[in-house]
């Protein structure tokens, strides 16, 4: 799997709550643009589920939509299986 | 997207050291060859001739893997491969500017990365990267080669600058040695220069994929290439892999 997919799968699998593309990004240290990109990515396979969210910006009055994005159980047995392989 | 620059010849750092170490050799005691001593000038011949036999036996023979090309090139004249169409191939090529549309053909040989026949406007894409790569990955990708195309004029515009600049270099040295010296001069700067507009080529090649679909795709598929390899100092054809990620990052904007 790609090294960064792999870093935002296991980050998303480790956090409990959805989380939003510029949490993910700081938490993998990977740029908000390209956690966008693996998560097109991810979903495509299955392996994230997606939704956006309305949230109220910081400093202003207006709500932006947010990607929310959770990994999915089969999330989890692609990880179990790399953890697998890699043993 | 092809990359030998790991091989048995040695690095292409070594290699490049070497060429620079022949050109000393033939630039700085070569230019005093007429007033050196005979015994001296012997010496001289001896080392020289040894050292540019190793020189160019190490620095040729990476460009032998070229031949890995022709079972690819000599599948296409038979008419036996498989085409990839995708359906956005002919919008990319409208976007980059690219007039005709090339033909996707797929290859089996492992050994190959994707790359571009100019001549028979053919990009072939190995089987493997498209189980290996996303769709949109694999878009940025054949965005590259389309950088390529578009971008050819711009390579043989550079091409023609290396050899006028490696005349030019040369000429001096036709006064003050041997026609010989002189000559191995001039080949040597050229092979030390001809990668550098190879590398200029390539990052061309991607900076007109980032410009059609964004910089993200071509990111990935270099991290995942950069993780499968052992090594990443770049080849005579293409840069280090992380040179170019870094360069594509920059297209980004701020963290």
């Amino acid at each position: 799997m790609q090294p960064a997919r792999f870093k935002i799968l296991r980050h998303l699998r480790q956090s409990h709550e959805p989380q939003f593309v510029e949490q993910i990004a700081k938490a993998v240290e990977i740029h908000p643009r390209l956690v966008s990109h693996h998560l097109d990515v991810l979903q495509s396979q299955g392996l994230v589920e997606s939704r956006y969210e309305l949230m109220k910006a910081e400093g202003s009055k207006r709500s932006v939509a947010v990607r929310m994005s959770v990994a999915t159980p089969k999330a989890e047995k692609v990880l179990q299986d790399i953890a697998k392989s890699v043993k | 997207m092809r990359n030998f620059g790991r091989s048995v010849y040695g690095t292409f750092r070594r290699r490049r050291w070497l060429l620079v170490g022949l050109l000393i050799l033939c630039a700085v005691p070569g230019s005093l060859l007429l007033w050196m001593p005979v015994g001296i000038r012997l010496i001289y011949g001896y080392v020289l001739i040894v050292f540019t036999a190793l020189t160019f036996t190490f620095t040729l023979l990476p460009f032998v893997n070229i031949v890995t090309l022709l079972p690819a090139v000599l599948l296409d004249r038979r008419g036996d491969h498989e085409k990839y169409e995708p359906t956005e191939l002919g919008n990319l090529a409208r976007t980059m500017g690219v007039k005709r549309a090339p033909r996707v053909l797929l290859i089996t040989n492992p050994r190959i990365g994707p790359f571009t026949n100019g001549v028979t406007n053919t990009i072939r894409l190995p089987r493997t990267w498209l189980a290996k790569f996303p769709h949109t990955e694999i878009m940025s990708t054949l965005g590259h080669e389309l950088g390529h195309v578009r971008a050819r004029k711009w390579f043989w515009l550079d091409m023609a600058g290396v050899f006028g600049f490696v005349f030019a270099a040369t000429v001096p040295l036709v006064f003050l040695t041997a026609p010989i010296i002189a000559q191995i001069f001039e080949v040597a700067l050229l092979f030390l220069l001809i990668p550098k507009v190879s590398w200029r080529n390539e990052y061309r090649a991607d900076l007109e994929s980032a410009k059609a679909l964004g910089p993200e795709g071509l990111i990935s598929v270099f991290e995942q290439l950069e993780a499968e390899s052992e090594m990443d100092e770049g080849s005579e054809t293409h840069p280090p892999l992380r040179a170019r990620i870094n360069r594509l990052m920059k297209l980004l904007g701020p963290h």
